[in-house]
C-alpha cells in the first residue's frame, strides 16, 4: 500500500480508537467518490469520525447542525439584495465546501434535508437561474439517530440511496473505552491534527480507486448478489440497479485499501453489509420466520464461485 | 462419549445382524446366551450395570466350550466350528474395553458372514449378509470418526456409499477370480435338514412330504414345456421289498443288448436341483443323456450323482418322451423282478395267483387291477395308519390311500400275477413360472408309480393313481387338493391357499423367478461355467491365465476408484472455476466450513484453515495465490492448466499429511471407551 494512505490511516486510528473496521470503510466510502451516513445513538463518535476525517485528509470543512427550523437556504446559501450595487447577490451556504457535515440530518424537516440531497445530486446548486458548482471533491458525511428516536424526519428510501454507505459506530471495546477515558479528548486531538494529504492527492487516489480491475468472475458475483436480493422473500425490495454499482464501486476502493489492485469476493463481501443495509429493508418480523435474519446470513445463500 | 456410545450401539447392532442367520440353527443354550449377552453389554452402555470379573468371562468360556463339545460331540462337523467361532464372538463382549476390541468384532464380522454362505446360499441370505456388513462398515466409520460426524444415521449413510462404490470391484472379482476347490472340506452334520425322497418306500412317507413346500428343484425347457401328465420325474427305482417297504436293491445290471431307443421327440433341459437327501437326481421319463459335474446315467435309466447333493446343483439333460427300450429281460432280471417275500400280505399274493389265472395277458391283468381301483378305491392324503400287513389292510379292508399306496399295491400285485414289476420314486408335475419360462417342482409334488414289463414293449409306466385320481396328474397336486379342502395341513397348505391370491401370488412368481435366476447364474457360477463365459469373449483364454487377468481387473477397478478419488469430480453445469472451488471445499474436510459459512471465498476459507489447522492450510497457500490472480486477476500467464495442477499438488500432499498424520493418532496407546 501506498506510504500515503498508510500514514492517513495510521492519523485516523490515533483519533478514533479500536473502531479499524469503521475507519476504513468511511475512508473507502470517500475514496469512491461516495457519501456517508453515519447512525447510531449520541455520543458514539460520529462527529469526531466526520471531523477527523475532514482534518486528515487536510480538506476543507464545514459543519451544520440540523434542526427542525433550519430552512433550506441555511444549507445551499442565499441572494441578498445589495443596495449599493442594487444587485442580488449569493451568499455560499455551508455547502460550498469539501465536507460538509450534516449533523443529525433526520432532525431536519423534508424540504431541508431534499435542498440538500439535491445539492449532492447533482454536484452543483441552483439559484435565481444560475448554477453555482460545488467544489471538488465533495463529500456529505451525515449522522443521524437511530430513526425511532423522537423528533426525527425519517429520510425516504429514495434519498438513502443516493448516500454509498451507512456506518454503525457502536460502541468502543473495553480496551479502547478505558484508553479513550484517561487520554486527551478526541476533539483535542482533531484540532491537533495536521493534514497527512492534500485534495489533489486523494483525487488521484480517486482515479486509481477507479482503475481497480472487476474480473467478471466478481461482476458475475455481483450480479448474482443483486438478483438474489430481488427474489428473496425476506426483503420488501431488492437492491437497485445503482445498488449494484454502489457495491462494484466501494469493492474498489476497499481492494485499494487492502493495497490489491484487482477486487476479490472478500472485498465485496466486507463492504456488503455497509453498502446495502439502507438499501435493503427486511420484512417486518412477523412475516420473516424462517427466512433470513441479517445481510451475513444472506452472504451465505450466494455461491461465491459458480 | 457420545461418539464412542452410538459407535457401540452401531456395534451391537451389526453383531446382531450378523448373528440372525444362525438364530434357527444354533443350540437354544446358545441363542439364549448370545442374547444375553447382548442386553447385558446394552446395559452396560447405558451405565447400569458393570463389567465382571475377568473370572466370569473364562467361567462362561469354558462353560461354552463344554456345551458345545456335548452338543456336537465330534470336531468333525462344520457346525461345531462354526458355532464356537460365533459363541466367542459374542463372548468378546464379556471384556470389551477399549476401541480396539470394538475393531476386533467388527472385523470378526467379515469371517462370520462368510459361515452364512456355509448353510444357505440364497439371494435372501445374500440380502442378508450384505446389509450386515453394511452395518459393520457403518460401526467402523463411526467408531474411527469424531463425535460432530456420527450423528444420527450419518455413519450407514457413509456406509453405504462406501458398498455401493464396492460394488464394481466385487462384480470384476465374481467374474475373473478363479475358482478354487476347497483345500478342506468338512462334512455338515448328518441327517441335515434337507427335505426330499427316500431311498425306501414305506407307507406314508410320501404322505408326510406332501406337508412340505419346500423348493426340489427347477427346470429351463429349450423350447414349450410338455404338458402336466408327461411330467413324470423319474428318480430312482425301487426294485425289491425289504422289512414291509419297497428298497432300492441291487437288481441285475440289465443285459447289454438292451439299450434305450429314442424314438420320436426329444426334449432338452436344464434343471437345477436343490439339496438332495439322496445320490439321484430327477430327471424327465426317460433320460438320454445328462451332462454334469460328477453324475451319470445308471443303466436302470435314472440319474445317479457320485455323492448326495449338498450345494444346489446344474444339470444338462435330454429326454425322449415315447422313448422304449429294448425288449429282452435277463433270467436273472426277471427273477429279481418277481422276487416277493414269502411271509407278509398273503392275500394280495393269492389275490395275484388268481389273477394270473383267470387272464392270460399282461395287459389284461393290468386292466382289471386298474378296473377294480377305479371302482371300489378313494384316492385321499388322509389314509388309515397302516398296520403290518400294510398293503392287504389297503386292499382288502380300508381302499383308501394314496399315491404310494397305489403304486406300493399295484406293483406287489403284478409280481404275484408273474409279471416282472417295480416302483418308481419321483415326482409328477411342477408348477410353470411365466415369469421366468421354468417349471417349478416343491416337495409336495413328489409321487410314486409303478413299472411293469410288457414283453415285446419293455418297461412300461403304470400310474394308479391317474385311474383315481386323474386331476392330480392332469392338473398338479393344487388341483386336487383343492378339491379335497382341508385334507392337506401345513405349510402346503397356506401355498395353495397363497396361490389362490391373484395378485400377490404373481408377485411370488416374480420373486421365484428372480431366486431361480438367482441359483442359475449366480449360486452356479462355477469353474466351467466361467470359462465358458469368459471365452465367449476371450476364446483362447486358459485356466491359467484366470489369475494374473482377475488381478490385473482388480487393480483396474482400484485405478479408477484413485482416479475418481483425486481427480476433480464430473459435474455437469458446473463451470471451471466452481470446480476448483468446490474441490478445494472438500480439502478443508468440512470442518472450517462450518465456521466461516457458505458464501465463503477461497481466500476466507484459507484464513479460518490457517488458524485451526496452520500445518494443512500451508499447503494450500499455492494453490490459493494461483487461483485469484487466475479469476480475479485475469492474469493471463497463469493458465488454468496451471491452476488445476496447483490442486493437484495440494490433494497429494495433503493426503499424504493426513495418511502420516493417521498413523501417529494411531499408533497412540488405545483409551478405555467405557
Amino acid at each position: 500500500m501506498n506510504e500515503p494512505i498508510q500514514s492517513v490511516l495510521d492519523g485516523l486510528d490515533a483519533i478514533i480508537l479500536g473502531k479499524q473496521r469503521e475507519v476504513r470503510l468511511a475512508l473507502a466510502s470517500l475514496l469512491a467518490g461516495g457519501h456517508l451516513l453515519i447512525e447510531d445513538v449520541p455520543g458514539t463518535g460520529k462527529t469526531t469520525l466526520a471531523l477527523a476525517l475532514g482534518r486528515v485528509l487536510g480538506l476543507q470543512h464545514r459543519r451544520v447542525q440540523f434542526t427542525v427550523d433550519v430552512l433550506p437556504s441555511d444549507i445551499t446559501g442565499s441572494s441578498i439584495y445589495r443596495q449599493s450595487e442594487q444587485t442580488f447577490e449569493f451568499h455560499p451556504g455551508p455547502v460550498f465546501s469539501q465536507i460538509l457535515l450534516a449533523d443529525e440530518i433526520n432532525r431536519a424537516m423534508p424540504k431541508t434535508q431534499s435542498a440538500l440531497l439535491e445539492a449532492m445530486e447533482e454536484n452543483a446548486v441552483s439559484q435565481d437561474g444560475v448554477t453555482y458548482p460545488l467544489p471538488s471533491p465533495f463529500f456529505v458525511i451525515a449522522t443521524q439517530n437511530p430513526v425511532h428516536h423522537s423528533g426525527t424526519y425519517p429520510l425516504p428510501e429514495s434519498q438513502l440511496d443516493r448516500f454509498l454507505m451507512t456506518l454503525q459506530m457502536g460502541y468502543p471495546s473495553a480496551d479502547a473505552e478505558l484508553v479513550l477515558l484517561t487520554s486527551e479528548p478526541a476533539r483535542q486531538k482533531v484540532l491537533d491534527q495536521s493534514a497527512l494529504s492534500t485534495p489533489e492527492q486523494l483525487l488521484g487516489w480517486q482515479a486509481d480507486v477507479r482503475g481497480v480491475k472487476v474480473a467478471s468472475a466478481i461482476a458475475d458475483y455481483v450480479l448474482r448478489l443483486v438478483r438474489r436480493s430481488r427474489e428473496d422473500a425476506s426483503f420488501e425490495m431488492g437492491l437497485s440497479p445503482r445498488g449494484g454499482l454502489s457495491l462494484v464501486a466501494a469493492s474498489r476502493s476497499w481492494a485499494f485499501l487492502q493495497g490489491r489492485d484487482f477486487v476479490t469476493p472478500e472485498d465485496v463481501q466486507a463492504v456488503f453489509a455497509a453498502v446495502c443495509q439502507h438499501r435493503l429493508r427486511f420484512r417486518s418480523s412477523e412475516d420473516r420466520a424462517g427466512s433470513l435474519h441479517s445481510l451475513t446470513e444472506f452472504l451465505n445463500h450466494v455461491d461465491v464461485v459458480a | 462419549m457420545t461418539a464412542q456410545r452410538s459407535a457401540l450401539l452401531w456395534m451391537l447392532a451389526s453383531q446382531s445382524l450378523m448373528l440372525a442367520p444362525h438364530g434357527s440353527r444354533m443350540p437354544l443354550w446358545m441363542l439364549c446366551g448370545c442374547l444375553a449377552m447382548g442386553a447385558f453389554t446394552l446395559a452396560r452402555i447405558q451405565g447400569y450395570v458393570r463389567l465382571p470379573s475377568k473370572w466370569v468371562a473364562v467361567a462362561s468360556v469354558f462353560m461354552g466350550w463344554g456345551l458345545l463339545w456335548r452338543e456336537y460331540g465330534s470336531p468333525m462337523v462344520v457346525e461345531f466350528w462354526v458355532d464356537l467361532l460365533l459363541f466367542m464372538y459374542t463372548a468378546k463382549l464379556l471384556e470389551l474395553t477399549s476401541k480396539r476390541d470394538v475393531s476386533q468384532i467388527m472385523l470378526l464380522s467379515f469371517f462370520v458372514a462368510m459361515t452364512h454362505f456355509l448353510f444357505d446360499e440364497s439371494m435372501w441370505q445374500t440380502i442378508v449378509t450384505f446389509s450386515g456388513l453394511v452395518m459393520v462398515m457403518a460401526t467402523l466409520i463411526a467408531l474411527h470418526s469424531s463425535s460432530t460426524q456420527t450423528q444420527g444415521r450419518q455413519p450407514l449413510k457413509l456406509a453405504g456409499i462406501a458398498f455401493l462404490q464396492a460394488l464394481p470391484l466385487l462384480v470384476i472379482l465374481f467374474v475373473f477370480f478363479p475358482r478354487l476347490s476347497p483345500f478342506w472340506t468338512i462334512p455338515l452334520e448328518k441327517g441335515a435338514a434337507f427335505t426330499g425322497l427316500n431311498d425306501r418306500l414305506m407307507l406314508g412317507d410320501i404322505h408326510s412330504l406332501v406337508q412340505s413346500d419346500e423348493l426340489a428343484f427347477r427346470v429351463n425347457f429349450t423350447s414349450a414345456p410338455p404338458a402336466s401328465r408327461d411330467l413324470y420325474w423319474r428318480t430312482l427305482v425301487l426294485s425289491a421289498v425289504s422289512e414291509g417297504g419297497w428298497v432300492v436293491g441291487s437288481p441285475p445290471r440289465p443285459t447289454p443288448s438292451i439299450k434305450f431307443g429314442a424314438e420320436g421327440a426329444t426334449i432338452d433341459y436344464e434343471l437345477l436341483s436343490q439339496p438332495m437327501r439322496v445320490p439321484f437326481i430327477p430327471s424327465l421319463d426317460r433320460v438320454l443323456s445328462v451332462e454334469g459335474t460328477s453324475v451319470r446315467l445308471d443303466p436302470l435309466g435314472f440319474v445317479r450323482s457320485a455323492s448326495v447333493l449338498q450345494t444346489v446343483s446344474q444339470y444338462k439333460m435330454r429326454s425322449g418322451l415315447n422313448a422304449v427300450n429294448g425288449a429282452e429281460l435277463s433270467k436273472a432280471e426277471r427273477a429279481a423282478y418277481l422276487a416277493l417275500p414269502l411271509r407278509t400280505n398273503p392275500l394280495a399274493r393269492t389275490f395275484g395267483a388268481s389273477l394270473a389265472e383267470d387272464y392270460q395277458t399282461p395287459d389284461a391283468v393290468i386292466h382289471t387291477v386298474l378296473a377294480w381301483y377305479f371302482d371300489e378305491f378313494t384316492y385321499t392324503l388322509n389314509p388309515d395308519a397302516s398296520k403290518r400287513d400294510s398293503i392287504d389292510h389297503f386292499l382288502f379292508e380300508t381302499k383308501r390311500g394314496f399315491c404310494e399306496h397305489f403304486a406300493a399295491s399295484f406293483t406287489w400285485v403284478m409280481r404275484a400275477a408273474g409279471i416282472p414289476a417295480r416302483v418308481v420314486l419321483g415326482y409328477q408335475g411342477g408348477a410353470y413360472n411365466p415369469s421366468g419360462n421354468y417349471i417349478e417342482v416343491r416337495q409336495f409334488d413328489a409321487h410314486a408309480w409303478s413299472e411293469v414289463w410288457v414283453q415285446g414293449e419293455g418297461w412300461r409306466r403304470v400310474d394308479p393313481t391317474a385311474f383315481i385320481a386323474p386331476e392330480r396328474i392332469e392338473r398338479g397336486m393344487g388341483a386336487s387338493a383343492a378339491g379335497m379342502d382341508g385334507l392337506m395341513t401345513g405349510e402346503a397348505w397356506d401355498y395353495f391357499q397363497m396361490r389362490s391370491l391373484g395378485w400377490l401370488f404373481d408377485l411370488q412368481l416374480q420373486v421365484q423367478a428372480l431366486s431361480h435366476l438367482w441359483d442359475r447364474v449366480i449360486v452356479n457360477y462355477d469353474q466351467t461355467r466361467q470359462m465358458r463365459w469368459l471365452s465367449t469373449v476371450w476364446p483362447d483364454l486358459e485356466l491359467e491365465d484366470l489369475a494374473p487377468l482377475a488381478l490385473a481387473a482388480f487393480l483396474l477397478g482400484l485405478g479408477v476408484i484413485t482416479v475418481g478419488l483425486v481427480a476433480p469430480p464430473f459435474r455437469r453445469g458446473l463451470s471451471r472455476e466452481a470446480r476448483w472451488y468446490q474441490s478445494y471445499l472438500r480439502c478443508l474436510d468440512g470442518i472450517t466450513l462450518d465456521q466461516v459459512g457458505r458464501g465463503a471465498g477461497v481466500a476466507r476459507c484459507q484464513e479460518a484453515w490457517g488458524s485451526a489447522r496452520p500445518a494443512e492450510a500451508a499447503l494450500a497457500q499455492g494453490f490459493v495465490e494461483k487461483f485469484e490472480l487466475s479469476l480475479y486477476q485475469e492474469d493471463q500467464s497463469v493458465s488454468p492448466s496451471s491452476v488445476s495442477k496447483a490442486l493437484l499438488v495440494l490433494k497429494m500432499r495433503l493426503a499424504w499429511m493426513r495418511l502420516t498424520g493417521r498413523w501417529d493418532h494411531h499408533s497412540q496407546r488405545p483409551k478405555r471407551i467405557i
